[in-house]
C-alpha cells in the first residue's frame, strides 16, 4: 500500500492542512486554505450594494467569482462557481440581508489536485472571517479510485489523479455529522452491520468516471470520516483566531 | 478564443473531398433538376407546424426537404433598455442564427455578417405586415435557428414564411401573412465545350468561372436564349445561378413587402420571376393557413 | 350604502382563479399539488415525460439526433474536421461538446455569449465524455502527430422546458452512435476523403463507443426534500437542489452530481440511483427502437 505521493503512507491519509484568515485588508473577510500543494485564497465582500438587475427582495444575492491559476477563467471555472454558489445558498442565512449582495471571490494559488474541495474549505473560512451568519459549517474532501488497484485514495495529488478511474468530491456540513453520530449510536446497539456504513447526509457530491454504486457509497463513507478532521480543523482555526482577537482587544 | 465554450483545436478544416474521375456532377444542361423530381416551376414540398416551442408566445417549424428551420416569437414585451427614446411604435426585432452544423462547411458560433444581413432582410420583410403602431413602447422578438440549410434563397424565404406564421400563432395583429419564395436564374442552354472543362477542382471556383463563361457566350452565341427560372433552388443549383430573387409577398392584400434581387438578369426575366414567385406564394399561403387552422384545432381539443 | 357593504361582506375575502394563484404564489400552488402526490402537469412525482429519439435528422452533419423530452427539444449535430493533434497526445483526436441555449428556446435566455447554465451543462457533458472514457480518442487518429479528427459536437436547444442535461446527453450519445465518417487517406499534409457515391460500410467508418452513458435528473422540492423526477421549467425555477445520476448500459455509474438544497440522506441518493437504473433501461429501449 504505497502512494505515488511519497509524503503519505496510507491511502486514507490527507495531506497536511494549512489555513490563515484575514489576509486581505480591503475585503470584509478572507481566508486561505491549503491541502498540501493545493492552495486557494478566498475573499468575501458583503453585505454590499447590489446591481438592480440581480436584486432579490427577500434575501441577499450571492455571487461567486472563480479565477484560475493561470490565464482567463473558462467553462471549468464557471462550473466551479455554480457548484459553490448553489451549495452555499441553503447554508447562508441570506434572509437577514435582503436586497444586498454577498460577493465571494476564489483565486487558485497553487494547484496540486482537489481544487474544488480546497475552494469549499477556503470559502467557509472566509465566510466565518467576514462574520456572515450561517446555518452550519461545511467541510470538503476529495477521493479517487485508482484505475489499476481499484483502491480508494483520499485527497489525491495531480499525479495520482492522472491514474484515476473516477474522482469523487463530497461536502458534508456539521449538522449532518451530528445526525450521523446519533444514528451510529443507535445503530451500534441494534445492528452492527448497518453501523459500518455511515449514514451522513450529503450536502454536495460530484463524481465522474467509472464506478459502481458500492464504490460510491464507500467513497462517501471515507470522505465523511476525513471531513470530520476538516471540521475539527476549521473549528480550531476559528477558535484560535478569536482568542487572538480577544487578546488584542484586551491589550 | 471563446472562453465561454468548451475549447477545441484552434484550427480545424474540412477534409478534401476527392471525386472519382467518372463521377458525373449535376449541371443545368441535364434534362432534369438536381433532385430529378421537380419541374423548373416546382417548389419543394413544405412541412409547416406551429407550437413546437413551448416557452415561446408563438412558434413555427418549417421544412422544405433538407432546409429545416425553427422560429420562436417572444412578445410583445416591454423594452427593457433604460434611456431608450419613447417610441409610439413597437419594435420588431429579428435574429437569425445558423446552427454550426447547418451547412456543408462548419460555421463558427460567433455571429457572422451574413447572419446580421439576413436578420435585417427578415425584419424589413415582416415589419410592413405587423401592426406595430398598436404596441407602443414594446418589442417583439423573432428568433430563428437554421438547423439545416439547402439553398441560400430558400432559407431566407422559409424564414419569412415561418416567422410570419409564428407571429400569427403568437396572436400578434397583422395585416396579412407574409409568404416568402425564392427563384434562381440558371442558363440551361448547352454551353461550348471550353466552359465545361472547369468542372474539376474545388467547388468554390465553379460558380464564378461558369458565370464568367456564360457572360461571353450569352453575348455572342446564345444571346437570344433567356435563362430558365428555377423555383426554390437548392445549393447544387445555386452554384450555377446567374442571379436570384427572394420575394416576400402578402397574398390576400396582393402587396409585396420585400424584393431581394441579386446578380445579372434582363428586366423581363425579373418581372417574369416575380410573377412566378407570387404564384408560388399563393400556394404557400394555403399551407400557412392550414398550419394555423390546425393549431386552433389542437387548442380546441385541449380545452 | 348599506347594501353595498353587505354584498362585500357576503363574498369571500380572497378568491381568484387557479392561474392567478399560480402566478402570485407559484411555490404554494405547487405545494398544494405535491401534498396530493401529483404535479400540476398531471404526472406522478417519479414519472417522466414522454421521450422520443430520432437519428440522422441533419444531412449536413456526420452524425445527428433530435431528442424530445416533453416540451424540451434538442438537436445535436456532429461535424468531423481535420486538426493537428496536441503535442503531448499526438495520436488522440478531439471531442468538443457544446450546448447552445439561445433565446429562441425560452425567454429565460438572452442573446449573446453562452449563459452560465449553458456553460455548466457543456462542461458536465465534456467531463462525462472525457473521464468516463466513452470513446477511445486514439480511434480518431488519421496520421500520428500530423492529423486527427476533431469532432465538433454541437447541441442546439430548440425548445426549453427543463431537464436540459438529460436531453443534451441523450442527443449527444445518439448522435455519436449515428456518426459516419468517410475513410480518410493522408498524403503529404493533405487529408482526402472519397466523394461521389453514397456513404456505405465500405467507404466509411462508425465510432466504436465503449459505453453509452445516459442520465436521469431529479430536483428536490421544499424543506422536506421531495424528490421530483424529470423536472420541467416551472419546477426547476421553484426548486433549489438537483441530483443527476448518469449510468452506462452495464449499470456502471458514470457521474453522480448533487448540487444545492440542504443535506440529503444517502438513502435518498440510493433511491435516485435505483430509479435511474430503471429509467436508463427505458431510455435505451427508446433509443433502440429507431
Amino acid at each position: 500500500m504505497s502512494r505515488l505521493d511519497r509524503t503519505r503512507t496510507s491511502a486514507h491519509q490527507l495531506r497536511p492542512f494549512f489555513s490563515s484568515q484575514n489576509l486581505l485588508n480591503r475585503s470584509d473577510g478572507s481566508a486561505q486554505f491549503d491541502f498540501g500543494g493545493s492552495s486557494v485564497l478566498c475573499s468575501v465582500v458583503g453585505p454590499a450594494e447590489v446591481k438592480l438587475r440581480d436584486e432579490k427582495l427577500d434575501k441577499a444575492t450571492i455571487e461567486v467569482v472563480a479565477r484560475p491559476l493561470v490565464g482567463l477563467p473558462g467553462v471549468k471555472d464557471k462550473a466551479l462557481e455554480q457548484n459553490i454558489r448553489e451549495s452555499l445558498e441553503p447554508l447562508i442565512l441570506s434572509g437577514l440581508h435582503p436586497r444586498t449582495m454577498l460577493q465571494i471571490v476564489i483565486q487558485t494559488m497553487k494547484d496540486d489536485g482537489c481544487i474544488l474541495s480546497t475552494a469549499f474549505n477556503a470559502v467557509i473560512l472566509a465566510l466565518l472571517d467576514a462574520g456572515i451568519p450561517l446555518k452550519s459549517i461545511l467541510g470538503s474532501v476529495t477521493c479517487m479510485i485508482d484505475a489499476q488497484s481499484s483502491e480508494i485514495l483520499l485527497d489525491p495529488t495531480t499525479e495520482e489523479l492522472s491514474r484515476a478511474r473516477s474522482t469523487h468530491v463530497f461536502v458534508f456540513d456539521n449538522k449532518s455529522s451530528v445526525q450521523s453520530e446519533q444514528g451510529k449510536m443507535n445503530v451500534d446497539t441494534d445492528d452492527q452491520e448497518a453501523g459500518t456504513s455511515s449514514l451522513a447526509a450529503v450536502l454536495f457530491s460530484d463524481s465522474t468516471g467509472m464506478f459502481t454504486e458500492q464504490e460510491y457509497f464507500e467513497c462517501a463513507h471515507f470522505c465523511f470520516k476525513a471531513s470530520q478532521a476538516v471540521h475539527g480543523f476549521i473549528r480550531t482555526a476559528v477558535q484560535k483566531k478569536l482568542e487572538k482577537e480577544y487578546q488584542q482587544t484586551q491589550a | 478564443m471563446d472562453r465561454k465554450r468548451v475549447p477545441g483545436p484552434e484550427l480545424s478544416v474540412a477534409p478534401l473531398v476527392e471525386y472519382p474521375a467518372d463521377f458525373k456532377r449535376w449541371t443545368p444542361q441535364d434534362e432534369c433538376r438536381h433532385d430529378s423530381k421537380r419541374q423548373p416551376e416546382d417548389m419543394r414540398p413544405i412541412y409547416l407546424k406551429t407550437g413546437l416551442i413551448t416557452q415561446a408566445n408563438g412558434s413555427a417549424y418549417i421544412e422544405l426537404e433538407k432546409t429545416k428551420l425553427a422560429c420562436g416569437v417572444y412578445g410583445p414585451r416591454p423594452i427593457k433598455r433604460v434611456g431608450q427614446i419613447f417610441s409610439g411604435r413597437g419594435i420588431l426585432n429579428c435574429e437569425i442564427k445558423f446552427a454550426s452544423f447547418s451547412c456543408a462547411k462548419r460555421r463558427s458560433n460567433i455571429r457572422d455578417p451574413q447572419e446580421r444581413e439576413l436578420s435585417q432582410i427578415l425584419s424589413q420583410a415582416l415589419a410592413p405586415a405587423v401592426r406595430l403602431e398598436k404596441i407602443p413602447k414594446s418589442a417583439i422578438d423573432v428568433y430563428i435557428t437554421v438547423l439545416e440549410s439547402d439553398g441560400w434563397g430558400s432559407c431566407v424565404a422559409a424564414a419569412v414564411t415561418a416567422a410570419s406564421v409564428a407571429l400569427a400563432h403568437a396572436g400578434i395583429e397583422m395585416l396579412d401573412l407574409v409568404a416568402g419564395c425564392s427563384a434562381s436564374y440558371i442558363q440551361t442552354a448547352p454551353l461550348s465545350i471550353s466552359s465545361l472543362s472547369i468542372s474539376e477542382g474545388d467547388t468554390g471556383s465553379i460558380s464564378t468561372s461558369t458565370t464568367n463563361t456564360n457572360k461571353t457566350i450569352t453575348a455572342t452565341a446564345t444571346a437570344t436564349q433567356p435563362p430558365q427560372i428555377f423555383m426554390d433552388a437548392d445549393f447544387e443549383e445555386e452554384k450555377y445561378q446567374q442571379g436570384a430573387i427572394v420575394l416576400a409577398y402578402m397574398p390576400s392584400l396582393h402587396e409585396i413587402t420585400h424584393v431581394l434581387q441579386s446578380g445579372k438578369a434582363e428586366s423581363s426575366t425579373i418581372s417574369q420571376s416575380v410573377e412566378h414567385c407570387m404564384e408560388a406564394c399563393n400556394k404557400i399561403y394555403a399551407v400557412m393557413h392550414h398550419a394555423l387552422l390546425e393549431s386552433i384545432g389542437e387548442n380546441k381539443e385541449a380545452l | 350604502m348599506a347594501s353595498t357593504t353587505d354584498s362585500l361582506a357576503a363574498s369571500p375575502a380572497f378568491t381568484f382563479s387557479a392561474s392567478t394563484f399560480q402566478k402570485l404564489h407559484p411555490t404554494e400552488y405547487f405545494r398544494k399539488f405535491i401534498s396530493q402526490g401529483v404535479r400540476p402537469d398531471g404526472r406522478l412525482l417519479d414519472s417522466f415525460r414522454p421521450t422520443t429519439v430520432h437519428y440522422g435528422v441533419i444531412t449536413t452533419a456526420n452524425g445527428s439526433a433530435m431528442v424530445r423530452i416533453g416540451g424540451t427539444t434538442v438537436v445535436c449535430g456532429i461535424k468531423a474536421e481535420v486538426a493537428e493533434p496536441k503535442l503531448d497526445s499526438p495520436d488522440q483526436g478531439y471531442l468538443v461538446p457544446n450546448v447552445d441555449l439561445s433565446p429562441i428556446c425560452s425567454s429565460a435566455f438572452r442573446p449573446g455569449s453562452p449563459s452560465e447554465q449553458a456553460q455548466v451543462v457543456s462542461e458536465a457533458i465534456h467531463r462525462v465524455l472525457k473521464e468516463s472514457k466513452v470513446l477511445d480518442l486514439k480511434d480518431l487518429c488519421i496520421e500520428e502527430a500530423k492529423a486527427v479528427w476533431a469532432l465538433w459536437i454541437d447541441v442546439v436547444c430548440v425548445s426549453y422546458d427543463g431537464n436540459i442535461y438529460d436531453a443534451a446527453l441523450i442527443s449527444v450519445m445518439a448522435a455519436l452512435l449515428n456518426v459516419r465518417i468517410r475513410k480518410p487517406t493522408y498524403d503529404e499534409g493533405i487529408v482526402k476523403v472519397p466523394g461521389g457515391e453514397a456513404i456505405n460500410d465500405e467507404n466509411s467508418f462508425k465510432l466504436n463507443l465503449t459505453r453509452i452513458p445516459l442520465s436521469t435528473s431529479f430536483v428536490l422540492f421544499d424543506t422536506d426534500l421531495t424528490l421530483l423526477a424529470d423536472p420541467n421549467f416551472a419546477e426547476e425555477s421553484i426548486t433549489q437542489g438537483q441530483i443527476s445520476v448518469t449510468i452506462d448500459e452495464h449499470g456502471r455509474l458514470c457521474r453522480i452530481s448533487k448540487v444545492g438544497a440542504a443535506s440529503t440522506s444517502q438513502s435518498l441518493l440510493k433511491q435516485c440511483i435505483e430509479r435511474a437504473k430503471i429509467r436508463s433501461h427505458e431510455l435505451r429501449s427508446i433509443m433502440n427502437q429507431q
